[in-house]
């Protein structure tokens, strides 16, 4: 009996090991990294930010993974090591740097990233994250962000789709139609032209 | 006019005439259009604000669904805050990575109702339309920032009015929302939202005006309140 117990609970606790948790929420690892990049960056004096917009991907992305103490550590002495950097080139902002310094800060960044698996490429200015999968989770030029501006001051950055607000005037089916148009309207001009003179 | 007179007179107007004119003809309209008559004509000139854009985009069918619907009447597994009200597990969560489809969206008196991405890129807006991933997901208690293309699946946002209801169904559950103010707004208006607010809220928004194709200047924003959903569970996990 007490072994007909002992397989009934074994497998009591296998099937509760086995029902589906996903790596969800955000950690008190995670908290930490989101706190150290929502502090400032002291850039030619003054208190500058990582854009609202890009911390809120970062949490985003944490909700997908679950993220070791010991990662957590390093990724916030990473952040801690770019904001040095940052503070050390005299620069008003991410833009104003130089290449060396960018090239510098980028590098940075890659350990960053490789801490969870991922990578960091740019192309120019602007910066792609992807994840250990491959998948992108972060692309835009980089930039921070003042917040004693006012409502008129954009707290969000600018991605390299636009930014926070996107085109959505135009899909796929419209952008044809109106290549296709063009082309029509050339066609006809060129008709017409052609028929005009030969009757002349 | 003689045989001979005529065809010295096509031969001298035509070839590279064929192709040369129309283009000058074309390229010329464009121009004064745009100079000239801009203000009148904004739908051509956003038109061919696009033709000449040089954004790749990816217009792709494939991506990966999530979104397993949770029945009206099911119950989903929640836990309690720390004030008593439940909360949906977070670990019974699959969150979305961005481009999933997870979610839909419903409006029944504009005739809506579309798949809903994490991620409000090309592929997302193709195909229905996105949670921009600088916002958060229905029920995280943030802002939900929902974009879709004015011509196809948010076109009928046009007959959005105060106290409509809103009806997202996601895999971890149904959240209603009741429509608060509609506003056209400039695209670069940064106060169109707020993205660190610590209180659920739905904005969608699409181009304005509804008919204009390409790159509008304005858009057309529907704001919500969350009137009934379960929050998700935002309680600190302890980490490996």
């Amino acid at each position: 009996m007490k072994k007909v117990a002992s397989i009934f609970v074994a497998l009591l606790l296998v099937a509760v090991s086995v029902v589906s948790a996903f790596a969800a929420d955000i950690n008190a690892n995670e908290k930490k990294v989101l706190d150290e990049l929502k502090t400032s960056v002291k850039m030619q004096g003054k208190d500058m930010y990582w854009p609202e917009s890009f911390v809120n991907q970062a949490e985003n992305y944490f909700n997908t993974i679950d993220l070791t103490a010991e990662q957590a550590d390093e990724i916030i002495a990473n952040i801690k090591t770019g904001k040095t950097q940052l503070e050390a080139t005299g620069a008003k902002n991410i833009a104003d740097c130089t290449k060396t310094q960018k090239k510098e800060l980028f590098a940075t960044l890659g350990k960053g990233m490789a801490i969870v698996g991922g990578t960091a490429t740019h192309v120019g200015d602007e910066i792609t994250l992807k994840d250990k999968n491959g998948e992108v989770i972060f692309k835009a030029v980089p930039t921070l962000v003042s917040k004693d501006g006012g409502k008129s001051v954009d707290v969000n950055g600018k991605t390299t789709d636009g930014g926070v607000i996107k085109t959505t005037g135009a899909s796929a089916n419209t952008m044809v139609f109106v290549v296709v148009g063009a082309f029509a309207v050339l066609a006809i001009a060129g008709g017409v032209f052609f028929v005009v003179k030969k009757r002349g | 006019m003689s045989r001979a007179h005529k065809h010295r007179h096509n031969k001298k107007v035509g070839g590279k005439s064929f192709v040369i004119l129309p283009i000058l003809f074309f390229v010329g309209i464009f121009t004064v259009m745009y100079i000239a008559i801009a203000p009148t004509f904004g739908t051509l000139i956003s038109a061919a604000s696009v033709m000449f854009s040089d954004g790749e985009n990816d217009y792709s069918t494939e991506y990966k669904n999530i979104f397993v619907p949770v029945q009206e009447n099911a119950t989903v597994e929640t836990v309690t805050n720390t004030v008593g009200e439940p909360e949906v597990k977070a670990e019974t969560v699959e969150f979305p990575h961005y481009g999933n489809q997870f979610a839909e969206i419903k409006i029944p008196a504009c005739d809506i109702e579309c798949p809903l991405f994490m991620g409000d890129g090309d592929v997302a807006l193709s195909n229905g339309v996105g949670i921009y991933y600088g916002s958060f997901l229905p029920g995280y208690g943030g802002t939900t920032l929902i974009a879709g293309h004015n011509n196809t699946f948010f076109n009928g946002l046009k007959y959005a009015e105060a106290g409509q209801e809103i009806i997202i169904r996601t895999s971890y559950g149904n959240y209603k929302y009741v429509i608060r103010e509609t506003a056209v707004k400039d695209s670069l208006d940064t106060t169109a939202y707020d993205l660190s607010a610590d209180y659920e809220n739905l904005i969608l928004y699409t181009c304005y005006p509804f008919d204009e194709i390409g790159l509008t200047k304005d858009r057309f924003f529907v704001y919500a309140d969350l009137v009934e959903g379960i929050p998700l569970e935002k309680e600190i996990g302890e980490g490996e």
